[in-house]
């Protein structure tokens, strides 16, 4: 193949080579010519950032599990590699096939966080692929979208063609069946979007108008032709049964997390007013512990891989932990192999379930208290107690650890000075507690890590009227917390905060930001996740040229009423339910997790067993 | 996870019956796609590609217990070889020819192996490898002409790193040129350069070579065909 040859002329110059090859066990080769639709699977983001992605070993095994489809990966180069292409006139390719991008029927792009937009225009730019939509003739390179930021996609409308709501094992087939009937029959573009519509999950933006009040909200979205008013997520209704793959590609090359994965569940029972996954992937959906035993075992198998990691939004609360746990240990030991448990909760966390992780883990604990003190975690409902927290952190210095991390959010509703300060009084404590600890590791002084990141509102949560305080505010919390720290046995790592500014203006975007993107692109914005790459004052700029400010989209307080612009869109909560959770977050009230007692949020009725509730 | 309570190697009398078992040395080719994977990353690949055939490796009996395992003569990124060599260490008996088909199962496509057998000397015996190098590039006679002018000085001085800084070395002696061969993408020289201890890669040469002549090669293509030992034999 040609691009073969010339990728050999400059290969060995760019940093790590083994990203762009591609040929790793497991990746899937078929005829080209033996195949109605090819699929490009585009993670807008580096090989190693996106292999390490779930969901897309889950939809490239899918796609390639229906013999008329074949799906290939696609990341977005590295500037180094970018260069050289561009000055060899190659293009953006199929890392399986070697073929480009623009020979392929559907680009797929996953949707993972807001600063990855931006690649997305660059990369469909580096395949000689028109990033508008409106220029894109015919059924040839129909640009889809999925994941979780597409619950609100409309900064991106003007490249996309199409975007998938919710979850795609089911949907996202039913779509690719249906774009191979519109190429058999020679549908034009805009049939096969107006039948694509009436999928669930499917929304194609273009059937749909918006208009704006003089204030710069929106006034109303009306549906054209025959789109539904409203676009309701797809959802999987019984994860035993829905399709996993048996497999994953396994890189050469190191990847940020490099394992078998089992996603144990979907969905969370705990509603924390600031976490937009909590929501959107309501309700919760538990896998039988057989089934993912055996899924677990049978990607240790073929893949080699000497890792499991239990995946989910809050693995303590899979009601079948502790037998899930015994099993796979069991198998664990007698294979070589390791488990690893991200997302544990702190009021679960018990000194069995820690038995158990100090098997499998040795490096330092995390945990995630969000906020300093009790009414603010009250304020997000994250319903955990400074005692939770103490007596967490004693059970991990008596079994052995001596550092402790700790995520803390910065910028919440109702936040003042006093709540900052309490995230430093209370490492301070879990500093005391330490030192009067009988039990702990003679000799050796502790350390607690306080992580602070600033707060970013997402739509679909209670928080998706409050305005994000602005950079100043920020910037001078973090400074004064800084100030206030006394002990040197507390790190204090907190981060720049106009990434978490733009991310906040796209999160709650509407479509006029598709022109602010493709302006800041033009600028030379991309990688916009990666501090060394990333220009605040270029997307300021970009902005002002589009008569748009960031204190509309980040820092406004919306009132309730106000027409979003993802208002056309359902993810199974009701406006009511959010609502409610904003007044109690307002007046310091919690909220109780589904499984003691249902909020009614109406995420309930997606599931086809009517009326009943969502979990036990 | 800390596996050495429950390694199914660690008992007194495994230990015993392992350390009678001779190492086993697998001979495999790294072409294709596979030619951009560093040694570390062909390593890791090759733990997993045994783990998944199956194959009764031998764990390390450490804190921290892994595989068994040494590379005769790492290669170097970019370069294809028909001759790597793998040693390892099995806990039992297996049929040799099985252990390959069933490698071979297990490994990406581009990475294959050809042979396997007890290993008969170690690695420290290798003193040359036989390589073959094209010089991609259009203008084939005029590039040949001067690499024969390069080659034929009396000395060929390159600055080699090592571990304490640089120093300026002769490989002149290091480096034989068997054979030229005008290919269609360019020119194919088959030379044997000093290998193992003190170790001379042909691209030492061939970027020298790029550098001082000022010539337009678009690529530079090596394939490693055959490792020496000390007394000219073919390493085993």
């Amino acid at each position: 193949m040609n691009i073969k040859k010339q990728l050999d002329e400059f290969l060995l110059e760019v940093q790590k080579p083994g990203r762009y090859v591609g040929g790793e066990v497991n990746s899937i080769y078929k005829n080209a010519n033996e195949v109605d639709v090819r699929f490009a699977f585009c993670f807008p983001d580096t090989y190693e950032v996106g292999m390490s992605h779930l969901g897309m070993k889950i939809l490239y095994g899918l796609l390639n599990s229906k013999d008329y489809c074949w799906c290939e990966r696609v990341f977005a180069p590295w500037m180094d590699m970018e260069q050289k292409m561009r000055e060899n006139n190659i293009k953006l390719y199929g890392l399986e096939s070697f073929d480009e991008l623009c020979d392929f029927d559907i680009i797929g792009f996953t949707l993972q966080y807001e600063l990855s937009y931006t690649n997305i225009l660059n990369m469909l730019d580096l395949s000689g692929i028109d990033v508008f939509a409106k220029n894109r003739e015919g059924l040839k390179n129909l640009v889809i979208a999925g994941g979780p930021c597409t619950c609100n996609p409309e900064p991106l409308v003007d490249f996309v063609d199409v975007f998938m709501l919710g979850e795609g094992e089911e949907n996202l087939i039913e779509f690719v069946e249906l774009y191979r009937k519109a190429k058999q029959e020679n549908w034009s573009k805009e049939k096969l979007l107006e039948e694509a519509s009436h999928i669930q999950g499917v929304y194609v933006p273009s059937l749909y108008d918006v208009s704006y009040n003089e204030d710069g909200t929106v006034k109303e979205i009306k549906a054209l032709k025959s789109a539904p008013q409203t676009v309701k997520k797809a959802i999987i209704q019984d994860m035993s049964k829905t399709y996993y793959p048996k497999d994953f590609v396994v890189p050469y090359i190191d990847t940020v997390h490099d394992r078998a994965i089992v996603e144990v569940m979907r969905g969370c029972i705990r509603g924390c007013r600031f976490c937009q996954a909590g929501f959107i992937y309501r309700p919760l959906r538990e896998k039988n512990p057989d089934v993912l035993c055996s899924q677990g075992k049978s990607l240790c198998e073929t893949t080699g891989y000497e890792e499991i990691s239990l995946s989910s939004l809050s693995t303590s609360d899979y009601s079948g932990i502790a037998d899930l746990l015994d099993e796979l240990i069991d198998y664990s030991v007698e294979n070589k192999v390791n488990l690893s448990l991200p997302s544990l909760r702190i009021d679960n966390f018990s000194e069995d379930l820690l038995e158990k992780v100090k098997k499998v883990r040795k490096t330092g604990l995390t945990f995630a208290p969000e906020a300093g003190t009790q009414r603010m975690r009250d304020v997000i409902n994250k319903n955990i107690t400074k005692e939770d927290i103490f007596s967490s952190c004693k059970i991990a210095f008596e079994g052995g650890y001596t550092s402790v991390k700790l995520y803390f959010m910065l910028g919440l509703p109702t936040e003042t000075m006093e709540d900052c300060e309490g995230i430093i009084d209370l490492a301070q404590e879990i500093v005391g507690l330490y030192n009067h600890l009988e039990n702990r590791v003679k000799g050796k002084s502790v350390n607690v890590t306080v992580s602070v990141s600033t707060f970013v509102p997402k739509p679909f949560t209670p928080f998706q009227w409050f305005g994000q305080d602005d950079l100043e505010t920020i910037i001078k919390k973090q400074y004064h917390m800084k100030d206030y720290i006394t002990s040197k046995k507390i790190s204090f790592k907190y981060h720049a905060s106009k990434t978490s500014v733009l991310e906040a203006v796209f999160a709650r975007g509407d479509r006029r930001l598709s022109q602010v993107m493709y302006k800041a692109w033009k600028k030379g914005c991309y990688f916009d996740s990666w501090d060394e790459h990333f220009y605040f004052d270029k997307w300021l700029e970009a902005l002002e040229e589009c008569g748009l400010t960031v204190e509309f989209y980040a820092n406004r307080h919306r009132e309730i009423g106000e027409v979003f612009p993802w208002s056309h869109l359902d993810y199974g909560v009701s406006e009511a339910f959010l609502r409610r959770e904003w007044e109690k977050a307002l007046n310091s009230t919690t909220t109780p997790n589904c499984r003691e007692q249902c909020s009614g949020c109406g995420a309930n009725k997606l599931l086809e067993r009517k009326g009943g509730k969502c979990v036990e | 996870m800390s596996n050495q309570n429950f390694n199914p190697n660690n008992t007194a009398e495994n230990n015993r019956k392992i350390a009678l078992m001779p190492n086993v040395r697998v001979f495999y080719s790294k072409t294709g796609r596979a030619k951009y994977i560093s040694h570390l990353d062909i390593t890791r690949c090759m733990q997993r590609s045994l783990k998944r055939a199956g194959i009764p490796v031998w764990y390390t009996q450490g804190f921290n217990p892994h595989m068994y395992m040494t590379f005769a003569l790492p290669l170097a990124l970019g370069y294809e070889s028909e001759c790597e060599a793998m040693d390892l260490r099995l806990t039992e008996k297996v049929d040799f020819e099985k252990m390959k088909e069933d490698l071979n199962r297990a490994l990406p496509k581009d990475i294959v192996v050809n042979k396997i057998m007890l290993q008969n000397n170690k690695p420290q015996t290798i003193a040359k490898a036989l390589y073959e190098v094209t010089l991609v590039c259009d203008d084939k006679e005029n590039v040949a002409k001067l690499f024969d002018e390069f080659v034929s000085q009396d000395e060929i001085i390159v600055i080699k790193k090592t571990k304490k800084g640089t120093k300026p070395m002769d490989i002149k002696p290091e480096v034989e040129i068997i054979a030229k061969d005008f290919v269609e993408n360019g020119i194919k020289y088959t030379m044997k350069t000093t290998a193992g201890q003190k170790n001379v890669n042909p691209t030492l040469l061939t970027d020298l070579f790029v550098e001082k002549m000022n010539v337009d090669i678009k690529a530079t293509l090596i394939l490693r065909k055959q490792i020496y030992m000390d007394n000219g034999e073919i390493f085993e």
